[in-house]
This record gives structure tokens, sequence and C-alpha cells, in this order.
């Protein structure tokens, strides 16, 4: 079953004595191809031996193996993956060695929906048992591309439907630690403390989070995540995000440093929307930054935030503006 | 004018000449009564030259000129008449005669259509998107047989034709291609037994190339060529119990399966057959904090789901679950240094992201909250200047995909000289008024 990728060592198959019994069927373009592909030779003719086994519906043993080579080829080509999921299904073959085939081919094509589509197909059938496995799996791939969208998909439903969430967090934590901007380990944090049955959910993880967050904020002010994963563990209640003195400290923290402050702007500028009060310091050190990034001065500190940002990320400036004229009326 | 053209243009202000100022064109009338225009990259700079017209002209003339300001003027009167001088014939002798087809499709209630019909006369106006190679180079795709890396595109041919139809479209020149020889190969690609499309001839059907055939039906008026009760079916058949769609019958579940699902329906008219409410539950169950949408519920936000989810949930009028504000600001988000659109926080930009991103912000209408001229650049610098087509980032290789996405982008920044695409349905906005309204003017379809 193994794809055999040297072409020096590949045998056509009008050259193979097992194959000599099947005409094969060239590709149809119609009579003039609209956008038409060109062929590589060797390609050309397993695909036309596919097309033959395709539309006599063969679903043997030689035709699986000609799936591997026409997969080798082109691991894109879903109508393969299809025929061959009803071979492997008429054959009634052991999916472990369908895994490991997947194993195998997955590497080099990560970001190939036909394959993680049938990695599903086969983990399914498989059932519980195979959680570790694809855990294991999914892990690999994220070693070699740890924001693979597709490997994030895939454990995301491993671990629903299949389980397997007693180590997820730390996995998290690790993948953290290799990259604080990993957006997709920020992302898998989250689904990690709100769905996981093993943990007590959002409010009781919140303390430990907000913590956690604070520090990968501190560490690097202008990472996008940590801020919005941050406002995530209010989960909509303006009530807790505002009363809670964590979030508007980091926000001064970072303002101090003169230094990546936007999304601590940004942030505090929500606040104040929501009927945040804003201690003395705080109005002090924004008023400082307003006088020294802008031309004009305002005693609205949301104002002055807005026009600081308009200024210190102008390729947002509209949106700046617009915050700027959309302030709720009590708003310090 | 510009630098491809070293000659001066002349114009005799003291005659019979009569000018407009339409930030960012100024655009004149000339004795000879030509309608010109003269696009100005700096708005400023339209201004300036217009201010000047106006002190010459006052400064010689007895009767001072006022220059007319209004946005209605008689130059929405005159009737569109395009000329070979104005029209540029088909780059490649088109496969059947049809040079009639090559004439842009001027609309005359809409003043930018009438103005980009005199394209080839504005000098400045195409100038740095390299328009006539785009076309050259998605007619070449043609002709390039022993192009092996096309090969691993064979199966998806479907879409290919979809990108590089509705990219000759938009730039006016759909007239290259003859209609019947693309509807009797698709039609080979239909699987009559059970009403999808597959992606090539022998290929199995799938609600992607399904709905991208449908597309390029539309574009050329020739939905009438299917068994629209059978395709719909089909399409209807893919949505499950929760409300998601599968991309066909072995069951990948995405929400770009949604968005396939309902744009197709809505163009062919069908969207009763399937359960509206549940498939809206089910994008919205995929809403994150952010205020995007992932693939499935609580999979990361990613400009591309986020472009499906919300097409999805404008085509069937339900955008009051979208928070406009809080997804407007994680689009703006992706806007980088460099000017172009990333699709999550901390990845490339990619010219792709052009449209993702600006088809979302324009349907939940916050697409002022990106640097359009930025990321005008951006898309322009990606373009092979010499052979046409457009990369995913400037130096890379050129492709269908990424050319038709560069041209869509544009065209939703109203660059001049490209059709307006619409942003929900992915298709030119005279083809979707075609759909809904027959050839009368349509009212604003996002409205909400």
């Amino acid at each position: 079953m193994s794809s055999s990728d040297d072409d020096d060592e590949r045998i056509p198959f009008i050259q193979r004595p097992e194959w000599s019994d099947v005409r094969p069927v060239p590709q149809d373009d119609g009579p003039h191809p609209i956008v038409p592909i060109a062929y590589h030779d060797d390609f050309r003719e397993t695909m036309d031996y596919f097309r033959a086994v395709y539309l006599a519906d063969e679903r043997s043993r030689r035709a699986l193996d000609l799936t591997t080579e026409a997969i080798g080829m082109n691991p894109a080509n879903y109508t393969v993956w299809h025929f061959r999921r009803l071979v492997l299904e008429a054959l009634n073959v052991d999916l472990h060695e369908e895994r490991d085939f997947i194993d195998e081919i997955a590497v080099r094509n990560s970001k190939n929906y036909q394959i993680w589509h049938h990695r599903r197909w086969v983990a399914e059938k498989l059932g519980p048992q195979a959680a570790d496995k694809e855990l294991e799996f999914t892990m690999m791939i994220l070693a070699l591309d740890a924001k693979n969208y597709h490997a994030w998909s895939h454990r995301q439903w491993v671990l629903q439907s299949l389980g397997g969430w007693e180590k997820e967090l730390d996995y998290c934590c690790k993948l953290l630690e290799d990259d604080i901007f990993n957006n997709s380990a920020w992302n898998q944090r989250y689904f990690v403390i709100t769905r996981s049955p093993l943990l007590g959910g959002l409010q009781a993880m919140r303390d430990s989070e907000v913590s956690y967050t604070v520090e990968a904020i501190l560490a690097n002010p202008q990472n996008e995540s940590p801020w919005r994963y941050l406002r995530g563990l209010y989960k909509g209640d303006t009530d807790l995000l505002v009363s809670d003195n964590q979030v508007s400290d980091v926000c001064l923290k970072v303002l101090k440093t003169n230094h990546n402050y936007i999304f601590a702007l940004s942030l505090l500028l929500d606040l104040l929307c929501y009927g945040f009060q804003p201690s003395h310091e705080l109005k002090r050190v924004v008023q400082f930054l307003g006088k020294t990034e802008t031309d004009s001065s305002d005693a609205n500190l949301a104002t002055t935030i807005c026009s600081i940002l308009e200024t210190v990320d102008p390729m947002r400036s509209n949106y700046w503006a617009w915050r700027k004229n959309n302030l709720p009326s009590q708003v310090c | 004018m510009n630098r491809r053209n070293t000659d001066n243009l002349v114009e005799d202000l003291l005659g019979d000449f009569e000018y407009e100022v339409q930030v960012p064109y100024l655009l004149y009338r000339n004795a000879a009564q030509e309608v010109n225009g003269i696009w100005f990259y700096n708005a400023h700079d339209c201004e300036a030259a217009a201010n000047l017209f106006g002190r010459i002209l006052n400064a010689y003339s007895k009767v001072p000129q006022k220059p007319k300001a209004s946005t209605k003027s008689e130059f929405e009167e005159l009737e569109a008449v395009p000329t070979s001088a104005v029209v540029e014939g088909p780059l490649e002798p088109p496969p059947t005669s049809s040079a009639a087809a090559a004439v842009p499709d001027v609309s005359d209630d809409s003043f930018v259509n009438f103005f980009s019909g005199f394209g080839s006369r504005l000098g400045a106006t195409m100038e740095d998107l390299v328009a006539e190679k785009h076309v050259k180079y998605i007619l070449s795709v043609e002709k390039k047989k022993d192009d092996f890396e096309s090969l691993v595109l064979e199966h998806l041919r479907m879409n290919g034709a979809y990108w590089g139809l509705t990219t000759l479209d938009l730039l006016h020149k759909l007239g290259a291609v003859d209609p019947d020889e693309v509807v009797s190969w698709m039609m080979e690609c239909y699987h009559q037994d059970c009403g999808g499309f597959g992606g090539n001839i022998g290929h199995d059907p799938h609600l992607l190339y399904t709905l991208s055939a449908v597309q390029v039906l539309a574009l050329f008026d020739r939905l009438d060529v299917l068994d629209i009760e059978k395709v719909s079916d089909y399409v209807a058949g893919l949505q499950n119990g929760d409300g998601s769609f599968s991309g066909d019958i072995w069951g990948e579940t995405d929400t770009r399966f949604s968005y396939c699902a309902i744009c197709c329906l809505s163009i062919l008219h069908r969207l009763d057959k399937i359960d509206v409410e549940k498939a809206v539950n089910y994008i919205v169950s995929c809403k994150n904090l952010d205020g995007g949408f992932g693939s499935i519920p609580g999979g990361e936000s990613h400009a591309g789901q986020i472009f499906c989810c919300v097409g999805a949930l404008a085509i069937t009028g339900s955008l009051h679950h979208v928070d406009r504000d809080l997804l407007g600001w994680w689009l703006c988000e992706r806007q980088c240094k460099d000017g172009g659109l990333n699709g999550r926080p901390e990845k490339l930009t990619d010219v792709c992201y052009s449209w993702w991103v600006l088809s979302s912000l324009i349907m939940i209408d916050r697409v002022h909250w990106i640097d359009k001229d930025k990321l005008t650049r951006f898309i322009l610098n990606c373009q092979d200047r010499e052979n046409g087509g457009i990369s995913d980032r400037p130096d890379n290789a050129v492709d269908v995909f990424h050319t038709y996405f560069g041209v869509a982008g544009l065209s939703l920044m109203e660059y001049p000289g490209l059709k307006s695409l619409d942003p929900a349905y992915a298709l030119p906005v005279d083809v979707v008024n075609r759909i809904f309204f027959g050839k009368q003017r349509a009212p604003s379809l996002l409205a909400s």
C-alpha cells in the first residue's frame, strides 16, 4: 500500500500484467476547455486508470492501491478519496492501517481538507478508543505549524466527540510558552475553560485565568490575543469587567510604561463607556499621553483617549473618530 | 498625465469647455463634445486642479464660469456611446466571433458605470491596475498545457471557472469567452441522478462546485438550463439536523457549506426548501466572543469563515445577530503595517483577505474603518505587471484564485474602471439585480 514517490521506480500501468485487463479512460475536458489543466504523463496515466475503475465501480484491492498512488500524486482530488472510502467499506479493511496511511501523508499535506475529513471519517469509525491517537496526531501536526486551522478543528471535534480533556489545558499552556502570540492556542484555551467537563466552567476558572492573562499582557502588551481573551473571561458581563480591579490595573501598568499601549487604551475606553470611574492616577497618566501625542487637550478622558488613538493608530483613525463621536453621554 | 504616455494632453480651456469636480474625478467636456475625466489619486490635487481651471476661466472669460458642484449634472444625461476608439477589443480572438459582446455593458443610470466605459481615454484611470495583462493572463491559462502545477487543480476547475470568469466580468471582458462552450462543459459536470455538480467532468457532486456552477450560469444569464427543483433539492438535502450543512454525502460539516447552500438556494429562489431558522441558529452558534465566527462552534474566528457566516446571515436577512461594532473592530484590526489584511491575529497578510475581510466589512457597513488607500497599494503591489495575474503577497507566483480576490477587493473599494461587486453573492451587482429584479435598477439588497 505504499505510495511510490520515486519516479524512477514507478512502472507505468500499461506495463503491469495485473492491470492488463483494464482499458484506461482519458480525461474529458470537453471540446474547448475553459480552464483546462495541463498534465504530467505519469499523473495522466494514473488518473486514466483511476477513471476506469471508478466508472466500472470496481471495489477491489488493486483499486485501493490505485487510489493510494493517485492520492500520492494529488491528495486534493476529492473524488479519489470518495472512491477510496467506498472500497475500504466494501473490503472491510482494518482502519488502523488506514490511520497509519494518513499519518504518513498528512505531514506533507497538512492544509489539505480531504485528508482531514478522511481522518475524521476513520476516527469516527474507530470510536472513543481512537481519542489518544487523534490527540497525538494533531499534536504532531501542530508541532510543525501551531496555527494549522484544520488541526485545531479536528482536535476540538475529537475532544467533544471522543473525549480526552485531561491534559488539554496543560497543552495550551505549553503552546503559549512556545509562542505567546499564538491566537489559536488562546482560542483553544477558551474552548477548554468553557467546555471541559473536568473543569468548573468559566466562573470557577475566572480568577486564575485573569492572573494568567494579565501576566501574558504585561510581558507583551502589543499582543492582541490576551487582551481579547481577558474580555472573553467576563463573557459579556460588563459590570463584572468594570468592577474587577485587575482589569483596570493592567491598563494602568501598561500605560505607565509609555510603550505599546494601544490595546490598553482601547480597553480603558470600553471600560469608561461601561461606566468605569477612573482613579486620579489613571487620569493623570492618560492626560500626560494626550499632551505628548496630540495637539488638543480635553477634560473628557474618553475623548482624549480617542484623540490619542487617532494619532498613534492612524490606520484605524476612522474607527477611533467614530468611537469619539459615539461616546455615551455620561462617560468621563 | 501618467508615466505610460509621454504625450501631453492639451485642451483649450477658453473654447467651449465645461468641467465638474466629483472627487476623485475631474470631468470635463471640450469643444469636440468629448466627455473626458481625469482621475486623481489624491483628492486634494483634484480639487486644486479644478480651482486652477476656475481661476483661469474667470481671468479670461467675460462671464465668470462657475464650477458645477452638484452631484446630478448633464453628464448623467449623456447617452453612453461606446465606439471602437474607447473600447479595447478582445485581446485574444474569441473562440467564436462575438465582437459585440466585447463592448462593456454600460448602464446609463449609474454615473460611475458610464464613466468607466471610457477607460482607455483616461490615461491615469487604470494606471496602476494592469487590467489588460490580467485579462490576458486569465485567457492564457487555457493555453498552458504543460503546466505541472495545474494538474493539482483539475478537480476544482469549476471553482477556477468561477474565479476566472467573474474577474473577466469585473474587467468588462466576459465577452471574450463563449457562453455556449462554458455551459456545455458545465452540464457535463452535472449529475442528473442527484442534482449536484462536480468540480470537473467525472467528479463526484459537491456543494462547493454546485455553488460555483450556479454562479457562473448566473454570470451568463443561463440559469434556465438548470432543473432548478432538482439542484435545489440536492442542496437542501445536505442540511443536517442541527441546521448545519455538509459538503456532500460524506458529511464534512463547516460553516463554509452553510454559505454555499444559502447563497446557491437564494440565487435559485428556493430558500424555502431548507429550515432557514435552524441554519441561522447554527451559524450563530459559531459566533465567538470577539464577534467573529469559526468553522464549527468554538472554532477560532477566521476571516474566511466570517465572510461565509456574515454572507449567509445577510442573505437570510439575519444580520441583527451580528455585533457590527465589535466584529467591525476585529476586522479592521486585520490591517497590518504593509497595508494588507490578514485572516487572524498575528498571521501574514494575503491578498485573498482583501475579499474576505472587505466584503464582511461592507455587509456590516463598517468598511470605512480600514485604510483603503493603503490596502489598494498593497493589492496593486501584488500584481505581476509583466505577465498579468495577482499573487498572495508581493513578488510571489500568481494564480487565478488570488487574481480574482485582488480584483474583487479593488472593486469593493470602488477602484475606477471595475464593475461593482455584490459582497454577499460575490457576483457583479448587475448580475444580482438581474436575478432578483430582472433588468431594472434594484434597491439595496442589504437593507436590514
